[in-house]
């Protein structure tokens, strides 16, 4: 199965920020059967969310906000956000 | 006229400015590469980093020199609440500054006492390349007179199972080789404190470094975070050896985490299990920050001494139910 550019780029994010509470359950099943993971469930404080927008910046160059994180709550929804800039930036040739 | 002032018709001689201090230069840095950024998370990635490294005089000279800054600009939130959260708020006579030694590796020493009289503590930080919290608040908790802490950073976030450059290609020897660069025998008595992810190496280190003390804060489990280590020894399990091994001379293990919060109570008892050690669960703390929660309540200063076993302003032990370390000197 290909991974998207967006949920690698989410993918690596997580494993930066979200720690203990990233298994490798999770990370398999995120990576292969395309799981959408609820951000409140991953443990992420403060310093968490500042890295993973971080992360999420320097692989895509899109940015996102720490705060902004708690209105999107799932990874399909950040996922969602990043390919939709992304085919902007491209003007919509995807 | 006065000796040793200039004659009225001596021509003035212009005074040298004075040598700009490291903390000037740092700040100056500091500007010009925020000056630099264009999104927020450019400006957050350059605080982390700094609140990862600073020493205690660093924050308070940045608050000093950005008082003048907009109370709503983003460097003035950033000092304000890294110097407001202080934990103990002391300047000190003679203050911490830090030496690079290797690549992820800093040691914070003041000049001021000898080794002999001093602590050691290697500090192994998590995957957020800190002891949980901002270094400088750590460091405001210890008396620079007392305590030297060398802190070691893991890049690649693995548990520092593949090593760190400089010293070695894995955990255990990284560790072993640090005694090129300290000698933690040179000290009054030396210690390993490790969280999260530097949790087990500080475990490690304790034992492979014949240290009086090692203690985990919310350990990770080892095994689950370092696979790499697994997959590319192929050496059986020199972790589990090691845990089970029994030197002579064997570190008092404390291991803490919070009482509720259910994977890093289950990861910390199953280490408790497989080595001697006291396991210590905050009540009430359903946190993996530790040292936050601690920090939140006022209360760091007294974990941080109870976890150490001893003052952190003066030579006196504190009751934790294990005995002195056997390095203790008073």
């Amino acid at each position: 199965m290909e991974i998207s550019r967006p949920r690698l780029a989410v993918f690596e994010a997580l494993q930066v920020a979200a720690s203990g509470a990233f298994n490798d359950e999770m990370r398999r099943s995120f990576l292969t059967d395309g799981t959408n993971l609820e951000l409140a469930a991953l443990e992420m404080d403060s310093l968490a969310n500042m890295e993973f927008c971080i992360s999420i910046e320097l692989s895509t160059g899109i940015t996102l906000l720490p705060a902004q994180l708690a209105e999107f709550a799932t990874t399909d929804a950040i996922e969602r956000c990043i390919a939709e800039t992304l085919k902007e930036a491209t003007g919509g040739s995807g | 006229m006065s000796p040793g002032l200039p004659s009225e018709r001596a021509p003035l001689r212009r005074e040298a400015p004075p040598p700009e201090s490291r903390l000037d230069r740092a700040y100056r840095l500091y500007r010009r590469r925020i000056g630099r950024c264009r999104t927020e998370n450019q400006l957050n990635r350059i605080h982390i980093a700094l609140e990862n490294y600073m020493t205690p005089a660093e924050v308070r000279h940045f608050a000093a020199a950005l008082a003048g800054d907009a109370p709503d600009s983003p460097s003035r939130r950033w000092i304000a609440r890294l110097d407001g959260a202080m934990p103990v708020k002391r300047a000190r006579p003679v203050e911490f500054e830090r030496k690079a030694v290797l690549k992820g590796v800093s040691l914070y020493t003041a000049g001021i006492g000898s080794a002999d009289q001093k602590t050691l503590i290697i500090g192994l930080a998590g995957r957020f390349l800190r002891l949980m919290l901002p270094t400088p608040w750590v460091l405001d908790c210890l008396n620079p007179a007392l305590y030297d802490v060398l802190l070691m950073r893991d890049f690649s976030r693995l548990c520092f199972a593949l090593g760190m450059p400089g010293l070695g290609g894995d955990v255990f020897e990284a560790l072993s080789s640090l005694r090129r660069h300290v000698d933690p025998r040179a000290y009054r008595n030396a210690m390993s404190l490790g969280t999260s992810g530097g949790g087990a190496p500080a475990v490690i280190a304790a034992i492979l470094l014949d240290l009086d003390r090692g203690i985990a804060i919310s350990p990770q489990d080892f095994h689950r975070d370092a696979d790499p280590l697994k997959t590319r020894s192929g050496n059986g399990d020199p972790y589990a050896e090691l845990l089970a091994s029994r030197p002579r001379r064997f570190p008092e293990l404390v291991l803490v985490c919070g009482a509720d919060h259910q994977s890093d109570a289950a990861v910390a008892t199953a280490m408790h299990g497989l080595v001697p050690s006291q396991l210590w669960k905050v009540k009430n703390c359903a946190q993996h920050g530790v040292f936050k929660w601690h920090l939140a309540r006022g209360t760091l200063p007294a974990l941080l001494a109870k976890v150490l076993g001893q003052s952190l302003e003066n030579r006196t032990l504190v009751a934790t139910g294990l005995r002195p370390p056997t390095g203790h000197r008073y």
